[in-house]
């Protein structure tokens, strides 16, 4: 068993023939919240797809291991069984599907048993509750017609449902008022334990003040140049990304 | 009305036909020479229109050499239907009992054509008859409705079918008479590979409401049936009415079906919604006449194909009065090597104003060997319309496939429930009484994925 429950090893990932991602490396522990904060752009959403198995994103070289195993040859429902969970930053929307069909059928896959279904409703309402959903909101089709913020609620209202081991959060915080924002990052909070990882991927350093990160990584054009502590979004927060673009030089010439 | 006996131990209207079904009135019979004057001077269909580009008309052509069995001697009158020999009636009649249903009718092609009402259809006034003996009371409602729209000069195969139907079915809500329960009609075909002939006529009168399902399936898995039908729903001012068309038939039945709602009545209202499982070759042409002024009327299509089934489906809207407003969703799954045409009419007359008419069409194609065709038709004449129309065929969304994948879900699941996604807005609609019949032939079609 590893300690790292993800380790991401100089991973680089192509997009439509582009590389997007050159050569990133991460390893993120149990119980820790790692903060990915970039400019739009720089390659966070990519790696974050590339690692959840989305067919446009290929990694073209590097590993990525949960929990000790590589989870490259995993299709990627088996990477999310294995404990993987990607909250999007553009949720899909499927037309025709309710989000109570949803996750019954996202936990029937790892449950496989229709006794432990049995309080599945009394989960969805407990879930929705925590995070100020509407109970009407299980009948709705799965972000046919919502808004951001009822998108990003979405997500973590699933993650608090799936219980995955490893949560990549691609910029939950955007969309969201403050209040959503206060109620979003709570759902993240209770989700932290000491056997969980999360990778916090933002452009902002507003939701740090309520998520408050182990380790903070700056990423720009794909790579990233410069991990340290909170005190680096804050830093970020004053200057800007381009105080960081000199790093960025040093490390590549 | 001799015919008609009331069995006084359920108070439920039960009609059967006396002798042969296939008795017709002499009332029809100049209705009829006419439409047989017609079928034999047309010629075929012209391929070279939409209406007919896809599917050969010829195989159409009534083919059984003989008219005998419109004579009545053939056919034994009256055997009655034991239960277990078809479940769809089985569970209509259950319905019926426990008051989901006003009314079942069933036209079982080789033997009767039986109707029951409900006493609480009956007392709110309800007709459902046999149209041989619906001419005894209702002859002035059957001249001004009865082949009027879908008659001998409608095309070819509507006269074929005006020339030869088989008894029929006549609903009738008179004026004021507003029924919330369904009547589900069901025509099982014959177990003969010979031609049949099913016809309808549907009156809703001034302020009232009807809710009608018509099931067509084959008598047996193997029978390679033929089927010409036709259907003619009236709606007069202030009405409304629900029509659903379920055809399941074997997949060695040749179909062929007309169907004309004609709003004639200010403000009256229509929902048409045409499902379509079976058949090896279905042809159909559906269509609402917006002819009252501030009409509404909706139209859904629900087809699911598999194997080598060929679908030809054509819907029309006709916008003859002011502020019409229409809207169509037409969904097609295919499987396997199944083949669908989907063509789409709306007309808005020249100087009808304010209408609003819009169409949908989306084709999911699970797999690569079927093959979906869409093409709308657009003759708009006035110009102060809204209108709009959209059509999609491709493949299933791999980004929605990602989404329930990256959730857990298995990639055969994920795709089951996309399909379903993509049919349930029209699922969602049908009563009651038939929607989880029609969720179970979506998921016997998934179920090979
Ligand atoms: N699906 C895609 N198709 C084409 N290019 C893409 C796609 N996704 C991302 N890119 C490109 O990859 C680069 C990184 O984008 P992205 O990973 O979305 O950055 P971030 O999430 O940091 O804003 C950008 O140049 C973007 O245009
Ligand atoms: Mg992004």
């Amino acid at each position: 068993m590893s300690n790292y429950i993800l380790q991401i090893k100089d991973v680089h990932v192509e997009v439509e023939g582009k590389e997007v991602v050159k050569g990133v490396t991460l390893d993120i522990g149990k119980g820790e919240v790692h903060a990915l904060m970039g400019k739009n752009g720089s390659g966070k959403s990519s790696l974050s797809n590339a690692i959840m198995g989305h067919p446009s994103y290929s990694i073209t070289s590097g590993d990525v291991l949960l929990d000790g195993v590589s989870v490259l040859e995993m299709d990627p429902n088996e990477r999310s069984l294995a404990g993987l969970f990607l909250a999007f930053q553009y949720p899909q929307a499927v037309p025709g599907v309710t989000v109570a069909n949803f996750l019954r059928s996202a936990l029937m896959a790892r449950r496989n048993d229709d006794k432990a279904m049995r309080t599945f409703r009394k989960e969805l309402y407990a879930a929705m509750d925590a995070l100020e959903v509407d109970h009407e909101f299980g009948g709705r089709y799965l972000n046919d017609g919502f808004s951001g913020g009822e998108k990003k609620r979405l997500e973590i209202l699933q993650l608090s449902m799936l219980k995955p081991t490893m949560a990549l959060l691609d910029e939950t915080d955007s969309g969201l008022d403050i209040d959503a924002l206060k109620i979003v990052s709570e759902g993240i909070n209770n989700y932290c334990s000491a056997e969980n990882g999360i990778l916090l991927v933002t452009h902002y350093q507003r939701i740090l003040d309520y998520v408050k990160p182990t380790k903070v990584h700056v990423m720009i054009d794909g790579k990233i140049v410069k991990t340290g502590g909170p005190e680096i979004a804050l830093e970020l927060e004053k200057s800007g990304y381009e105080s960081f673009q000199p790093e960025l030089a040093e490390v590549s010439g | 009305m001799s015919d008609t006996t009331i069995d006084t131990a359920l108070l439920k209207q039960v009609t059967q036909l006396p002798e042969s079904r296939n008795k017709q009135q002499d009332s029809f019979a100049e209705l009829q020479n006419n439409a047989r004057a017609k079928y034999k001077a047309e010629g075929l269909p012209d391929r070279t229109l939409h209406l007919w580009r896809y599917t050969d008309p010829s195989q159409f052509l009534y083919s059984d050499g003989s008219e005998s069995h419109q004579n009545g001697s053939a056919i034994p009158a009256n055997a009655p239907i034991a239960s277990g020999v078809s479940p769809a009636y089985d569970t209509a009649l259950e319905q019926l009992n426990a008051g989901e249903l006003s009314a079942v009718a069933l036209d079982n092609a080789d033997v009767s054509l039986r109707i029951e009402l409900t006493p609480v259809a009956i007392k709110a006034g309800l007709v459902a008859l046999p149209l041989s003996l619906a001419g005894a009371d209702y002859s002035d409602i059957l001249k001004r409705h009865l082949a009027t729209e879908v008659g001998a000069d409608f095309g070819k195969f509507e006269a074929l079918n005006t020339t030869l139907w088989e008894d029929g079915i006549f609903i009738y809500a008179p004026d004021n008479v507003r029924i919330e329960e369904p009547i589900h009609l069901l025509r099982r075909g014959s177990a003969s590979s010979r031609w049949t002939f099913p016809r309808t006529l549907i009156v809703v009168g001034e302020n009232s409401k009807l809710t009608v399902v018509d099931e067509y399936y084959s008598a047996n898995e193997t029978v390679a049936g033929k089927s010409n039908a036709v259907v003619e729903v009236f709606g007069h001012a202030n009405s409304e009415v629900e029509y659903f068309v379920l055809q399941r038939n074997n997949a060695k039945t040749l179909s062929h079906y007309t169907e004309r709602t004609i709003l004639v009545g200010d403000t009256s209202k229509s929902m048409l919604v045409a499902a379509s499982f079976g058949s090896k070759t279905h042809k159909a042409n559906l269509g609402t006449i917006m002819q009252g002024r501030q009409t509404k009327s909706l139209q859904y299509g629900l087809v699911f194909g598999s194997d080598k089934q060929s679908f030809d489906h054509h819907t029309e809207h006709i916008n003859r009065g002011a502020n019409g407003y229409s809207d169509l969703d037409f969904k097609v799954v295919l499987k396997d090597k199944a083949h669908s045409t989907y063509t789409g009419l709306i007309r808005v007359d020249e100087n009808i104003k304010n209408c609003e008419a819009y169409q949908s069409n989306r084709n999911l194609l699970l797999n690569r060997g079927t093959k979906a065709e869409s093409i709308p038709e657009l003759e708009i004449l006035c110009d102060e319309v809204v209108c709009t129309h959209g059509a999609t065929v491709g493949p299933i969304d791999e980004m929605q496939v990602f989404y329930l994948l990256s959730r857990g879900i298995p990639r055969t699941d994920a795709v089951r429930m996309i399909v379903r996604g993509h049919v349930e807005p029209t699922l969602k609609i049908l009563p009651e009484s038939l929607q989880p019949r029609v969720r179970s032939y979506v998921d016997e079609r998934l179920a090979t994925l």
